[in-house]
């Protein structure tokens, strides 16, 4: 059973294969992305981020999802020195890191419910657990960031979570903080596979500011693979990554 | 949403986007390379981020009255294991200053109830995004998106710019080649660029029932 809905102003795609899936779990799955929307949208003027920005809300009054962003963001903004921020022009935009945790987190609502077999993803950042329709472990595809109707590379996942960072992305944090101004332009898109979506997704946010350090940083994080492609068609991949390549992939 | 402009002015736009683009890598590559030649020889590019050493995830948080299951993710085994950088240039202090403006707010029907599109193939109008045009076709099956496609992107991204990649143990490189698209997901970063957001709404707005 599979549907795709843009909430939070994006495409979401939730498929889940195990035999028990019923629309309910579906709807309730795009509810919490709604009301994940509704709090964190910096789109949305009654939005408890908004308010917190506009000063009607100090954070210590505020709910404790927004407490535990907040801390998270936080968290991230110092283990990658900066290059993660939701700061912004004096206010806050957590939009980066909540994508990730909402998607994380509505996989383990799916799974709470006792599901195992689905994927989550809005965006183009995926979690995916267990084993597609076929019985297989899910074949995810990077977005070609030349011809975005293309595939450069197939991946073979399961229970993990994958996220890419790329030029076209407006709006997020992409910026270098040694360097405030400059949009980073050597490289054009950077995918991370980690244990779950949040983690991937954080780490690409800010590996990919990093410019060409980007991968190295990936390729010492412990747990993590990266696919980095710069502006004349190149990658550079981690040490570990070609054991989640589909070589059947290749044309 | 943002205004549609005049042809003649659309043109100056974005050949004066297109040269600022350009001049920014040249200069970047300048820069880069003043500055590979001042840094001292080490095995790693210089300009490597100042991090903190090894963070575990964050402790759960008092939960909600209507969600006792909101939990950080926590992996027990895992805590990022962060490089420290083997030089910093003298100076370099990671100042994280916003720099990005605020975007004009996209615009959604604001319930997807399944069945609120007629099925079919629209066309999105094209939008300037920066570096090119955006343009997307979504298709409705069974009242629901099905599929979206790319009519037009921004395909001058190339540079014949070359950036010494200083060789990493365990870091390889190759060049991108087009696959077998036979995948259940994607994963790619265009899907929430500004440009293909407007297009694909522009799409849409003509598909509800």
């Amino acid at each position: 059973m599979k549907e795709t809905r843009i909430l939070m102003g994006m495409p979401i795609t939730v498929e889940i294969v195990d035999a028990t899936a019923t629309p309910e779990a579906l709807d309730s799955t795009f509810a919490y992305f709604a009301q994940v929307d509704a709090r964190f949208s910096t789109y949305k003027e009654n939005s408890e981020i908004s308010r917190i920005n506009r000063r009607e809300l100090e954070l210590d009054q505020a709910s404790a999802e927004m407490r535990t962003v907040f801390a998270l963001a936080e968290q991230t903004r110092q283990e990658t020195g900066g290059y993660f921020d939701i700061r912004r022009h004096g206010a806050i935009d957590p939009s980066g890191l909540v994508k990730g945790w909402a998607i994380y987190h509505a996989a383990e609502r799916l799974r709470q419910k006792g599901f195992r077999n689905f994927y989550v993803e809005a965006g183009g950042d995926v979690e995916a657990r267990g084993r597609n329709a076929a019985a297989e472990n899910w074949r995810v595809g990077i977005r070609n960031p030349f011809a975005p109707d293309e595939i450069v590379k197939v991946l073979s996942l399961s229970d993990r979570g994958v996220a890419t960072s790329g030029t076209y992305v407006r709006g997020q944090h992409i910026y270098d903080p040694n360097d405030p101004g400059a949009l980073q332009t050597d490289i054009v898109s950077l995918t991370v596979i980690g244990p779950n979506i949040y983690e991937a997704d954080r780490f690409a946010t800010a590996a990919f500011a990093m410019g060409r350090e980007g991968i190295l940083f990936i390729e010492r994080l412990e747990g993590f693979e990266g696919y980095m492609i710069d502006a004349r068609g190149m990658a550079t991949f981690t040490g570990e990554f070609a054991g989640y390549v589909c070589d059947d992939g290749a044309n | 949403m943002e205004k549609y402009k005049p042809a003649e002015e659309y043109d100056l736009i974005r050949a004066a986007k297109k040269l600022f683009v350009s001049a920014f890598v040249v200069f970047s590559f300048a820069a880069y390379a003043v500055h590979e030649r001042l840094s001292p020889e080490m095995g790693v590019s210089a300009v490597a981020p100042q991090m903190s050493p090894t963070a575990q995830v964050a402790a759960v948080l008092p939960p909600p009255p209507t969600d006792p299951q909101l939990v950080v993710p926590s992996q027990p085994t895992f805590p990022p294991s962060v490089p420290q950088p083997n030089t910093v240039p003298a100076g370099t202090v990671p100042q994280p200053t916003a720099t990005s403006r605020p975007l004009p707010s996209p615009t959604f029907p604001s319930q997807q109830a399944r069945g609120q599109y007629r099925d079919g193939t629209y066309t999105g109008r094209p939008v300037d995004a920066f570096f090119g045009l955006v343009q997307v076709q979504a298709t409705v099956k069974n009242g629901q998106l099905a599929d979206v496609r790319f009519l037009q992107y921004p395909n001058d991204r190339r540079t014949s710019v070359r950036i010494n990649n200083v060789a990493i143990p365990r870091l390889q490189s190759e060049a991108i080649k087009v696959q077998s698209a036979n995948v259940n997901i994607i994963t790619g970063a265009t899907l929430t660029s500004e440009g293909f957001i407007e297009s694909l709404q522009s799409a849409l707005s003509t598909a509800k029932s």
